[in-house]
């Protein structure tokens, strides 16, 4: 028989920095759930992604035993990530502050579509492009959405 | 039970509630903006994003400093307050089931009827600290100190947490142990499970590698995680005697290669390994 969910707990937490803290501590700590468990677990299999802000699913059962799924970095923090500009601009229609191509919004757009609500990559892809400008930061090249 | 601790042992934190609209992008940008700043975790809401970091990043000039991001078409408001530090494993800590680590070997609370006449019936009472027996990595090292000879030697633990690995290697007979462990409440944990164990005998401190300089043992535990291991080695290489043996865990069987080149860089041999589910622990020996 299928584990009867008791709590399904959506945090966004940096790659090997989970600790018995706020927010963890008390989501996990009120359904008994032992924390420390977690956190060594999603330590463990984020030292390859340490620092970066990760989205992350637990599925709490109610025997008091958990799942949790990683998904991808925020798509602005990988656009950051890919335009190396330390902050977002102020005036991000006349000071542009760094570029991304079209080909990296398609990158981003891959990688994070499994965790969008997006039907087809071109929206997906869309939707990278509209952050970046929100960021401040051009998209170069041609568009290929213009297509 | 112990109520009213004067000083409080955990560590106090902020909370960041903002107000963002539009959500999408920027709950994303805000998030991304506040990572950049210390804050660590982060819980999306209807209506914004509520983000939280240690206590010790709050100043005056982050406050400033958030008030001054912009983020295009993007409007955002927040305040800032304080959740005062707690053990919030409590729930979880009450009410747990013994751990066997080996045929003469046993992890429990006080409240766990003692069970037999076993050799080691090591006594922990959690405080929002790693250790309990219920990891796989604390036993994979639990069993390696059960089989070696630690009769008369030296034993640091780093990231000794409830101290378990410690109390442990006295258990066996090591003279003269160590625990070290970066979390004030682990520290003052480990202190009170050793006193469970009718033990005084063992050094603890709070800290990290730093504490090891000047120091050498003839067994270093370390049962933390690849990063920490990695850029640790150094330091553990000088903290361990010639033919002294460096006990690793809290990684996976994937992570073996890098470990294992990094420790041989560092002047130790492999000497044999044990594996549960994908959790690994390496047992490597300093070269003469």
């Amino acid at each position: 028989m299928a584990k009867e969910v008791s709590a399904l707990i959506k945090l966004q937490i940096k790659g090997g920095a989970a600790n018995p803290s706020p927010p963890i501590g008390p989501a996990l700590g009120a359904k008994g759930v032992n924390i420390m468990e977690f956190c060594k677990q999603f330590n463990a299999r984020t030292q390859d992604r340490a620092g970066k802000i990760l989205p992350v699913i637990i599925t709490v059962y109610s025997d008091k035993s958990f799942e949790f799924i990683i998904k991808h970095p925020p798509v602005a923090a990988q656009i950051k990530e890919l335009s190396k500009v330390q902050t977002g601009s102020a005036e991000s229609n006349r000071k542009k502050v760094g570029s991304i191509t079209w080909d990296q919004v398609r990158q981003i757009a891959e990688v994070k579509m499994p965790d969008l609500n997006c039907f087809t990559m071109e929206s997906a892809m869309s939707m990278v492009a509209g952050t970046a400008r929100s960021m401040g930061i051009t998209v170069t090249g041609e568009n290929p959405l213009n297509k | 039970m112990e109520v009213n601790l004067q000083i409080n042992m955990f560590e106090d934190y902020i909370r960041l509630t903002a107000t963002v609209e539009p959500l999408f992008p920027g709950n994303d940008l805000l998030i991304t903006e506040l990572g950049e700043r210390g804050f660590d975790t982060f819980e999306e809401t209807p209506t914004g994003v509520v983000a939280f970091a240690p206590k010790s990043i709050y100043s005056d000039s982050l406050i400033a400093d958030i008030q001054s991001i912009k983020i295009n078409d993007v409007n955002f408001s927040f305040n800032i307050d304080t959740v005062a530090g707690e053990n919030w494993n409590a729930t979880w800590e009450a009410n747990f089931e013994p751990v066997v680590v080996a045929d003469n070997c046993i992890i429990r609370a006080p409240f766990h009827v003692k069970q037999g006449n076993l050799e080691f019936d090591l006594i922990i009472e959690p405080q929002q600290s790693f250790g309990t027996g219920h990891h796989q990595t604390t036993r994979l090292i639990a069993r390696k100190l059960l089989t070696m000879k630690l009769t008369g030697t030296t034993v640091m633990d780093m990231g000794t947490g409830t101290g378990v690995l410690a109390i442990l290697a006295v258990k066996r007979g090591a003279t003269e142990v160590e625990g070290v462990d970066i979390e004030l409440n682990a520290v003052e944990n480990a202190h009170h499970n050793a006193r469970l164990n009718e033990i005084e005998s063992i050094n603890w401190e709070q800290g990290d590698d730093s504490n090891l300089d000047g120091k050498i043992f003839d067994v270093l535990i370390a049962n933390i995680n690849r990063n920490v291991l990695l850029s640790a080695m150094p330091r553990y290489s000088k903290a361990v005697n010639p033919g002294g043996s460096l006990l690793l865990s809290g990684f996976f069987t994937a992570d073996e290669p890098i470990l294992r080149e990094s420790a041989e860089k560092y002047g130790f041999v492999f000497e044999d390994k044990a594996q549960e589910e994908d959790w690994l622990m390496l047992h490597f020996k300093k070269l003469a």
